[in-house]
């Protein structure tokens, strides 16, 4: 028996302890065993270049998987085509064989290839110089990475030789579609883009590379090119929908993978209640600090996905504490916290002690579930419901080296929709997940990025009509929008700018509007920046006096400047951690569309609407036993959002408006509060969107509409397509939330269904009607 | 694409909302589909009309009274190939010389500063010495739909004379990239010529000596010409945009003409400075009576020969700290440790401020020179001490610029050599 076979051995023999350890067993809700798959495979395609076959046995790569030889069917005639993989499935072989064979084939042929962020673009080139360089020699290819950090030296030679461009939408928006005359040879022999980590392009994001694509496609046409796309994309509920929406085109699915699986072991664990009057369970902070702590003393490299950027830090300094003995050295085991608003070298460093192994466990909020390389993990440990079943298995992919068995824990919080499917365990593997939802003609979005197009190259009257140019003829619309404010000008049949300004320039990709917060540490005298934050966020996490952690140290808020997007923090130690409220007002713009729905619960209207919110006051919880220790005040702006909405209104001839017939406007205000919290936490296993992408806010007797309200909205101005997708789900949302409320153990409220300080009773009263609905047809 | 687009764009301009901010203080717009008849000929002569929409002048600008110093413009080049190798900055070397009829003095007007494909030029001059005279020659675009007939004039201009030499100032950087742009998005490929960006000699000749190096100042301060009721570059891309919204009438009418004018001078004003440059590069050091420049930086580009020589020598006396340095290490290269030594000790002693770096290299080879060469341990000592002191103030004076600071190697590397220093003094 080898070494990693001893390994391998001695693991599985402490994973068995664990799990028979009644500490744990006692509240594991469900382990379900997936058993190790074999590989389906084909032989490599006889078309295959010799140098490229040469290449990929050198990579001990003999045979193709079967859905790598659909991939290279599809792209070979031409088709536009989206690939579904799971991690470790070799889905960069996917375009690398049929790109890779292009360039070989004409040597004048390039390709793009796109990431979504520049750790991923480094990481997968690498992958490629691999291929390219292989141990039989080199093929005749050049591949460059062109982002933010190419020097000068090195951007003119890409520009004129590179065969293949890495790099990412951020870098194609700002600098390669501005200045395309440059790319003249690149772009006029454009034959592959491929988009990999396609289903990160949703939401606000996706709008926007949406239309970053419409630009590029503008461009290569302009240069005689029709390029071919490969997308890559995990596992969502609507792949061809999600690469349709995003280039405009009809695209080829191949979903079926042929890769080989190792042993799976799957963990459900609901933590025991403490308190069953009031429905409280033990936090999932401790229980997946208890987890991940047992695991790594049993030599199990782990990984603990905590979520929130707070929760990171939080959970890493409890482990910290727990590993915390000086004679042992913390057990030679080194945990760190990795999230996004950290600087980018303190996030390789967490990465290549991950690779090589000096690290051995690390906390982590969503940041690591894209696919940067950090070797293999033992054991994966979900604290909370990640927002989709898509993260939720990209996630737990996240442990599990070839060959060998993995673990993967999801330990349920007390909310409503963990405690939810907790109780329903099989939501967790069913084969077809949440949706992805992008809104390319999000007017705000749009219209910025018509503003780039037209800085490139001038709109045609008789191409925007014709419909050949990708912007669609509806484009009209805002061209005259945009000439009516003096940055276009329109003659003889053409739309061309006429600003000083570089449009891309002031806009983000990365929000609706730009502007990022620059945290600050100032401690004694210091001037450091440490992180930062977008504004919205930013007013709602790091006002003045609160507590912003980063790796595991403790600053408090001395200045939050807005105007100047600057927030000085200096360090502390205090014994707790603060939490803002929020107050929201709404004002409807526009009724756009009415609708009733099956068993007419209610009426459904879509629209625009202006959202003021105003943080005012914060609450301090103190860590370890989540007590409320105080309040403090903030004064900050208003915060105003343009943006889509569905209301939903109980009017008096609706099911729901009869349901609340004869009550007080206090207990209809407890209902409507309880029915949106609750709908707010479990829409996302229907509509894959992050939490904080929905607003809610409830009226019992709405200005506008006359009638108790509640109002669903889009977090992002102008909407991403959301509060659409929400319409035609609320039968099912409803229903969910009437189990929910049903099926909890708790007596008159508690975290998990409608809050502590929820009135159940009337709740559960009110939607014993809207029980039968929904899943009727 | 939702119905409402158009509805929904008023609403958000009307809450002000976002980025979408209309321009201040608007015009009427122009007419949008067909540019009006009559545009052309409501510029004043000697504008000619080549098309529709691309005007074109012609200005004879006699040349005596803008000779500086001992150049002219009659004579072929009187330069030594060793400067045009400076200007040139290509390692070629220029035994021809330069010729005034080869060369093409060029300046754009844009609509922006970027690079990107949505700047578009739209007057662009050319100068030519012809007779003793500058000739002028200006492109001017009304329109947009105009840039064919633009651009088809900028091509004949380039490629008039197989061996013109273009001079620009900042042209490598700016123009001729904007240039190479528009000819792309014509479908042609911008003619490749060599070309002098005045910038570069510039900043060599004049840095530290002025606030900024940009033409203006140089003509300004240097060229000491001023213009008077000139109309500031920077305006250039709102007066274009406004002529075409308003049309040839008004203070949209006398803007551009104005711009025009602006162009005509910066085309004079970069002449003239060629030919004060080519006077100090023909003869640096008859040149420095008339005129203030860096004489150490030049000589330090200048390759390898006497006449360099002779430049650090006169550049020394002045008290140049780099010229002496430079010359220490000439003087050890030959073995004359002597003048390496007296040298040296000039350099620690020169009054030309913001040279710290200079005296800390000075420093550091006087420590080594006196304990290796001299055996003198005590000034070696002194040395390694006075370089101490040195580093530390080129590190204040770094920070306080916001600058990096030296790199905490040559702290370490001056400790270690006290030490040794001291050691052996012990002995």
């Amino acid at each position: 028996m080898n070494n990693d076979q001893a390994q391998g051995k001695a693991q599985a023999k402490a994973l068995d302890e664990l799990l028979a350890n009644p500490a744990f067993a006692d509240h594991i809700v469900l382990e379900k065993r997936l058993p190790a798959l074999p590989p389906s495979t084909v032989p490599i395609p006889e078309d295959v270049d010799p140098r490229l076959t040469q290449a990929l046995q050198g990579r001990g790569i003999e045979t193709l998987y079967t859905h790598q030889a659909e991939v290279w069917d599809h792209v070979r005639s031409g088709r536009h085509t989206v690939v579904v993989t799971p991690t470790a499935s070799g889905k960069t072989l996917c375009y690398n064989l049929p790109t890779l064979q292009a360039l070989l084939e004409d040597e004048h042929a390039r390709a793009l290839y796109l990431f979504p962020t520049k750790a991923l673009s480094q990481d997968q080139q690498a992958e490629l110089n691999e291929l390219v360089h292989g141990p039989t020699g080199m093929l005749p290819i050049k591949v460059f990475t062109y982002d933010g950090d190419t020097p000068e030296s090195l951007r003119i030679a890409a520009r004129d030789t590179g065969r293949i461009i890495v790099s990412n939408p951020d870098m194609l928006h700002s600098g390669i579609l501005p200045n395309h005359p440059k790319w003249i040879s690149f772009f006029s022999r454009l034959k592959y883009i491929v988009i990999d980590e396609a289903h990160a392009y949703r939401g606000v994001f996706g709008s926007h590379v949406a239309n970053v694509l419409r630009r590029l496609f503008r461009i290569a046409a302009f240069y005689g090119s029709h390029p071919v796309v490969i997308l890559c994309s995990a596992t969502i509920g609507n792949p061809k929908e999600l690469a349709e929406s995003l280039i405009g085109r009809p695209v080829e699915l191949v979903d079926k993978n042929g890769a080989p699986r190792g042993e799976k072991r799957v963990v459900l664990y609901n933590p025991p209640l403490v308190d069953a009057v009031q429905g409280i369970r033990r936090s999932v902070v401790t229980e997946s600090r208890r987890w991940t702590v047992a695991l790594l003393k049993a030599g199990i490299k782990t990984i603990l996905f905590a979520h929130s950027r707070l929760k990171t830090e939080v959970a890493a300094s409890y482990i910290r504490e727990d590993l915390a003995n000086v004679y042992t050295d913390n057990y030679h085991i080194r945990v760190e916290p990795y999230r996004g608003g950290l600087l980018p070298n303190e996030r390789r460093e967490i990465e290549k002690g991950l690779r090589d192994g000096t690290i051995q466990g690390v906390v982590s909020t969503n940041a690591l579930e894209l696919g940067i390389d950090i070797g293999g993990l033992d054991a994966a440990v979900v604290a909370g419901f990640p927002g989709s079943f898509n993260s939720f298995w990209q996630q737990i992919g996240r442990a599990g080296r070839r060959g060998g068995t993995s673990l993967a824990v999801f330990i349920a919080s007390s909310s409503p929709l963990d405690q939810y499917i907790i109780k329903h365990p099989d939501w967790f593997f069913r084969s077809s997940a949440e949706e992805a939802r992008l809104d390319p003609d999000n007017p705000y979005v749009l219209t910025d990025h018509v503003k780039c197009a037209a800085f490139e190259l001038p709109f045609t009257d008789s191409e925007v009509h014709s419909g050949e140019d990708p912007f669609g003829p509806g484009v009209q619309d805002v061209l005259e929008y945009l000439q009516e404010d003096g940055i276009l000008r329109s003659v003889s049949g053409r739309w061309y700018w006429a600003d000083r300004s570089y449009p891309a320039e002031s806009i983000s990709l990365r929000s609706a509007t730009s502007d990022n917060v620059a945290i600050i540490d100032t401690t004694q005298g210091r001037n450091v920046v440490i992180g930062e934050m977008d504004r919205p966020s930013a007013k709602e996490l790091i006002f003045d006096n609160g507590v912003y952690i980063h790796r595991g140290r403790q600053y408090v808020v001395k200045k939050l400047d807005i105007e100047n997007r600057k927030c000085l923090v200096e360090e502390a130690d205090v014994n707790y951690y603060t939490d803002a409220l929020v107050k929201t007002d709404i004002k409807v713009l526009s009724e756009d569309e009415r609708r009733e729905i099956r068993g007419n619960w209610c009426r459904l209207v879509l629209g625009d609407v202006l959202v003021r919110s105003q943080v005012a006051k914060f609450k301090k919880i103190r860590f370890h036993t989540h007590e409320n220790i105080g309040y403090g005040t903030v004064e900050l702006p208003e915060e105003e959002l343009q943006t889509r909405s569905l209301a939903l209104l109980f009017e008096s001839d609706t099911v729901s408006g009869t349901a609340l017939q004869g009550r007080d406007e206090q207990e209809i205000g407890r209902i409507l509060s309880g029915i949106g919290s609750l709908l707010k936490r479990i829409a996302p296993i229907f509509v894959l969107c992050d939490p904080r992408d929905i607003g809610i806010s409830e009226r019992v007797r709405d200005p506008h509409f006359m009638v108790p309200a509640l109002y669903i909205y889009d977090h992002y101005p102008g909407g991403t397509g959301l509060a659409e997708a929400l319409a035609e789900k609320i039968p099912e949302l409803v229903r969910t939330v009437a189990e929910t409320v049903e099926g909890c153990p708790c007596e008159s409220g508690c975290p998990s269904c409608v809050g502590p300080d929820g009135d159940k009773g009337a709740v559960r009263d009110f939607l014993k009607l809207a029980r039968g609905y929904g899943g009727q047809s | 694409m939702a119905g409402n687009l158009k509805a929904r764009l008023e609403r958000i301009r009307s809450q002000g909302g976002g980025a979408l901010k209309p321009l201040e203080n608007l015009g009427p717009v122009q007419g949008s589909d067909r540019v009006p008849s009559g545009t052309a000929v409501s510029f004043p002569p000697p504008w000619l009309v080549l098309d529709p929409l691309v005007l074109f002048r012609r200005e004879l600008i006699p040349l005596k009274d803008e000779n500086r110093g001992t150049w002219n413009w009659d004579s072929p080049v009187s330069v030594p190939p060793d400067f045009l190798e400076i200007l040139f900055r290509t390692g070629r070397s220029y035994t021809e010389g330069l010729c005034p009829e080869d060369l093409l003095f060029f300046d754009l007007e844009t609509t922006g500063l970027s690079g990107g494909a949505g700047t578009v030029a739209f007057l662009a001059a050319f100068g030519e010495i012809r007779d003793s005279c500058l000739e002028v020659r200006q492109y001017l675009l009304l329109d947009y739909p105009g840039e064919p007939v633009l651009i088809s004039c900028i091509e004949q201009e380039l490629n008039k004379k197989p061996g013109a030499v273009l001079v620009s100032y900042n042209g490598k950087a700016f123009d001729t990239q904007i240039l190479r742009s528009r000819f792309i998005l014509q479908g042609k490929f911008l003619p490749d010529k060599d070309h002098i960006d005045l910038l570069s000699i510039s900043r060599l000749l004049w840095r530290g000596l002025l606030p900024s190096c940009s033409l203006s100042s140089l003509e300004l301060l240097i060229l000491q010409k001023e213009r008077q009721g000139d109309i500031p570059g920077a305006l250039a891309p709102q007066i274009w945009f406004s002529f075409l919204r308003e049309g040839p009438q008004g203070e949209a009418l006398k803007d551009l003409l104005a711009l025009c004018e602006h162009n005509l001078l910066d085309i004079k004003g970069l002449a003239a400075l060629f030919s004060l440059i080519l006077s100090i590069g023909a003869n640096p050091l008859g040149a420095l009576a008339d005129t203030t420049f860096n004489l150490d930086r030049l000589a330090l580009a200048w390759p390898e020969s006497q006449l360099r020589r002779g430049l650090l020598l006169e550049a020394g006396q002045r008290g140049s700290a780099r010229a002496l340095y430079e010359l220490a290490r000439l003087a050890r290269l030959e073995g004359d440790w002597e003048r390496y030594r007296q040298y040296l000790e000039e350099v620690l002693e020169s009054p030309q401020p913001k040279v710290t770096g200079v005296r800390l290299r000075a420093s550091i080879a006087l420590a080594s020179y006196y304990e290796w060469k001299k055996r003198d341990l005590e000034r070696a000592e002194g040395y390694t001490r006075r370089a101490q002191g040195l580093l530390e103030a080129l590190g204040a004076e770094g920070v306080a610029e916001g600058a990096k600071g030296p790199p905490p190697s040559i702290n370490m590397k001056l400790e270690k050599r006290l030490e040794r220093i001291l050691s052996k003094s012990r002995l």
